[in-house]
């Protein structure tokens, strides 16, 4: 009986299971495959139903790119809150409040999904010519780090109970906004950190990464679509990374230059 | 010799018998070994693999839209170009317009810095102390939050040796009761430095006693700056001059 059981758990851990996940993986990916595609035809169509079968040269396509950058700029320009550009071409990533730079650093490095060049210049001048909105900003640090004090009963107490500012805190600085539902745009800190990312980064990319493969997974399970985010990575100092992070209000705006 | 003899329990086996034997055994136990290892690395592995490989995959099947550079781009493409590079130029020159040509300051308040313009150029940066980030809460409504707030605003007046007219936090932080209105303990004098800028709502850029504090976030929600930074500043900025902070 017990070479029987043997046998079984063998086959199953050995032969069938392998077969399974293996199956599973190349079923996850097409499908995954085929939703980023529709994902990019859907971003290709424009707002006329028509779509885009005009030839452009580079020159042209540069153009339509600035263009599409500068009228971003310039509606984002219109809103009374902070907004952030980020500008690909030239690797710059900037603070702006009615049109005024407020803050801008350059940046050695940016990673962009794939994605982002399937796009056609007109479908692309549709998107980027307007400002997208956050709908959801989350990192390692605290957006608002508050310390609550409670008002003392007298001198005595006021003395006690006073709150000394802690600058020994170093925390890694990474954050990720989604935009209009459609897209991510993440930063990281791009100085290596004495001690490299800490517990907190685990826990926000671990809570990250899980929601994705949970959410895209359910609905290959259940035969849908799953919901794909085309990403952008920006990579700057942990300083600007954290006055980004901060200044940017949860519903601001973003314009993009790729 | 008989190459195909076996282990016969009651006979002594022979040398090359039992090394024969050793050998496969030790194979096969390296066999089942590799394959243990090899499904211990694929169940781990699985996860990360549906989450990177996956969409790296993915991305390479991404058709990628190439443009026309033989002269073969369509025959409007000219017009197109001159319309584009107007409406570029037009663009640029009103997003310039937006920016002030006389002074403004910007100041960060998460690392505690300011930056002084003038004319679009960079005249003057420096350290200076922001809200602390304080909710000082009592009993009921009583509640104060000390925080720098963020936004556009503009220098409403300009003051030299100004006075703090104390309001109630900062005797209720101290442990202190609150006094009336118009008592005389709520003025105290050379406590802001030499200079003033109001900003609205009770918020100023002034100077301040606590130098060795400036570039930490201690403040009730003012800006404060040192001494040779605040002069700079208040003889620069007009009233009507722009603060953005941020």
């Amino acid at each position: 009986m017990q070479i029987k059981n043997n046998k079984f758990l063998k086959r199953l851990l050995i032969q069938f299971l392998p077969a399974l996940m293996l199956g599973y993986f190349l079923v996850f990916t097409v499908a995954y495959t085929w939703s980023l595609r529709s994902t990019l035809g859907q971003w290709n169509t424009l707002e006329s139903s028509s779509t885009d079968t005009l030839t452009y040269s580079s020159e042209e396509w540069e153009l339509i790119h600035l263009k599409s950058f500068l009228d971003a700029r310039l509606a984002m320009s219109a809103s009374d809150s902070i907004g952030l550009t980020i500008n690909l071409k030239d690797s710059l990533i900037q603070l702006e409040m009615k049109g005024v730079v407020l803050r801008q650093v350059k940046f050695d490095r940016a990673e962009m999904s794939r994605f982002f060049k399937g796009l056609k210049p007109r479908p692309y001048a549709e998107h980027f010519s307007r400002p997208f909105s956050i709908t959801e900003i989350e990192g390692t640090i605290e957006k608002n780090p508050v310390i609550v004090r409670k008002v003392p009963k007298d001198t005595l107490e006021a003395a006690q109970t006073k709150v000394e500012v802690d600058t020994s805190k170093v925390e890694f600085v990474e954050w990720h906004l989604l935009l209009d539902s459609a897209l991510i745009v993440s930063v990281v800190q791009s100085d290596e950190s004495e001690t490299g990312p800490d517990w907190s980064t685990f826990r926000y990319r671990t809570r990250r990464h899980m929601e994705n493969f949970r959410s895209s997974n359910y609905a290959v399970i259940r035969m849908k679509r799953p919901v794909i985010y085309p990403e952008i990575t920006v990579f700057i100092p942990a300083s600007e990374a954290r006055s980004f992070f901060r200044a940017l209000p949860p519903n601001g705006q973003v314009v993009l230059r790729l | 010799m008989n190459n195909t003899e076996t282990l016969d329990p009651g006979k002594p086996a022979s040398v090359r018998l039992r090394l024969t034997e050793w050998v496969s055994r030790r194979n096969k136990s390296l066999v089942t070994t590799t394959i243990g290892l090899l499904m211990v690395l694929l169940y781990m592995l699985f996860i990360p693999v549906l989450l990177f490989v996956t969409p790296f995959v993915a991305d390479r099947f991404v058709p990628v839209v190439k443009t026309e550079n033989n002269g073969q781009a369509d025959v409007l493409a000219e017009k197109r170009i001159a319309a584009l590079q107007s409406d570029i130029r037009n663009l640029e020159r009103r997003i310039e317009r937006l920016t002030p040509g006389n002074a403004y300051l910007v100041v960060n308040t998460t690392e505690n810095k300011f930056a002084l313009y003038k004319n679009r150029q960079l005249i003057r940066e420096g350290m200076c102390s922001t809200g602390s980030m304080i909710s000082l809460e009592g009993e009921g409504d009583q509640r104060w939050f000390f925080r720098t707030p963020r936004g556009d605003y503009r220098v409403q007046a300009k003051l030299e040796n100004p006075v703090w007219r104390k309001p109630d936090w900062a005797f209720v932080e101290d442990g202190l009761p609150v006094p009336p209105p118009d008592h005389h303990s709520r003025y105290e004098r050379g406590v802001l430095g030499d200079y003033a800028l109001t900003l609205g709502d009770g918020y100023m850029i002034h100077g301040t006693l606590y130098q060795r504090f400036i570039g930490l976030p201690v403040t009730h929600g003012c800006i404060r700056m040192l001494d040779d930074d605040l002069e700079v500043v208040f003889r620069t900025l007009p009233a009507g001059a722009i603060v953005f902070i941020y």
